[in-house]
């Protein structure tokens, strides 16, 4: 009942996406963090790369939002700005950059590095949230990537979209703030906190009653992008 | 009392204690107007509005996808531009007021650096955006 089905699914998304690319083709993982990705990557040309400044809950983070207790970035390749990134132009097959536009003070710089970095007819593949908590603070900006956001930014800088799907949905989204009602009472030390597991409960068994029903034009976790950059554009 | 919006009610709320705060005659840009709503609270201010009127609701041709209003009329908007190129001098505005509007603008850093063109030294830049937001207007890049 309490599965992530948000990260669940996305990184099955991920997975599939890249099983697809040809082997031996050159991947950059943008923003790679602990390389979670990796794995999907094996027939790849896999360079990773990441700011490495973000180093959990025991390596300093502020306490406010979410964080992990340890972030282990030491298997980054390149340790940069992921707006200026120490590599040719056109250099790369793929760019996948994987719920990390949130945590970037201009995430269009990003895409126009992106747009440096990748072949003519390169593949990039992104995800972000559209409504997610504060995690990784201070390096957390914002989120509410919305379809129009892609559209926009990717087809001014000479991307044609290939899929732009929603990942979740307002149901999906409500539901899994829902399902983290209990146990955040409780972390918080609030006494309610049992009301709230059951009021959870009841909650999720709404959401599994009429699951069909989608409105993923109101909100969703993220949106999944696949964009090829244009033959005809630098 | 259950379904106040208490998200608008409180915001509207603070932008009015805000607005009243700033001193008579203070030359304001509202940018982002849309339909004015918050002219009411600078009746004591020389208020300048701007948008860029590109959006008019559902009944305008607005996509069928997440929330639309209505109607949306921005008739009786002074400034008609991009909000990334207000046409009015550096340092021409006391304070400027941008609620509700960030999310719309599809580079909201460039706005910001409108803002700080067109404020005068001292002037004050008053801003609410959502942080958690369903989609609304869409489709008005």
């Amino acid at each position: 009942m309490i599965k992530n089905i948000n990260e669940i699914n996305r990184q099955a998304w991920l997975k599939q996406t890249l099983n697809t690319l040809p082997k031996g083709v050159r991947l950059l993982d943008a923003g790679a963090g602990e390389l979670k990705n990796r794995q999907y990557c094996s027939h790849l040309d896999y360079v990773s790369q990441d700011f490495c400044q973000y180093h959990g809950a025991e390596g300093g983070a502020p306490e406010e939002g979410l964080h992990p207790k340890k972030w282990d970035t030491n298997r980054i390749d390149l340790v940069c700005d992921i707006t200026a990134i120490p590599a040719p132009d056109a250099s790369f097959d793929v760019i996948l950059c994987s719920e990390v536009l949130e945590h970037i003070p201009e995430p269009t710089h990003a895409l126009d590095e992106f747009a440096r970095l990748l072949k003519a007819g390169g593949v990039l593949i992104l995800t972000a949230p559209f409504a997610s908590n504060v995690h990784m603070a201070p390096y957390y900006y914002c989120s509410g990537f919305s379809k129009y956001w892609y559209e926009h930014h990717l087809n001014r800088r000479g991307f044609r979209i290939e899929l732009l799907a929603a990942h979740g949905d307002w149901y999906a989204l409500l539901r899994q703030e829902i399902t983290r009602l209990g146990s955040m009472e409780r972390q918080r030390g609030n006494w309610t906190w049992p009301l709230a597991y059951v009021y959870a409960l009841l909650g999720v068994a709404y959401f599994d009653l009429r699951i069909n029903k989608r409105a993923d034009d109101l909100a969703c976790f993220g949106w999944q992008c696949v964009a090829v950059k244009s033959d005809d554009v630098k | 009392m259950f379904i106040k919006n208490i998200n608008e009610i409180n915001r509207q709320a603070w932008l009015r204690q805000i607005l009243a705060t700033l001193p008579k005659g203070a030359r304001l840009l509202d940018a982002g107007a849309g339909e004015q709503k918050n002219r009411q609270y600078c009746g004591h201010l020389n208020y300048v509005s701007q948008d860029f009127c590109k959006y008019q609701g559902v009944g305008g041709g607005a996509p069928d996808e997440g929330l639309q209003s209505n109607g949306w009329n921005t008739r009786g908007i002074d400034l008609v531009s991009d909000i990334t190129a207000v046409p009015a001098p550096d340092a021409s505005f006391d304070a400027i007021l941008c609620s509700e509007v960030l999310e719309h603008v599809p580079d909201p850093t460039r706005a910001l650096d409108e803002f700080s063109r067109l404020l005068k030294p001292g002037g004050k830049l008053i801003l609410a955006a959502p942080w958690r937001l369903r989609a609304i207007a869409s489709g008005t890049n």
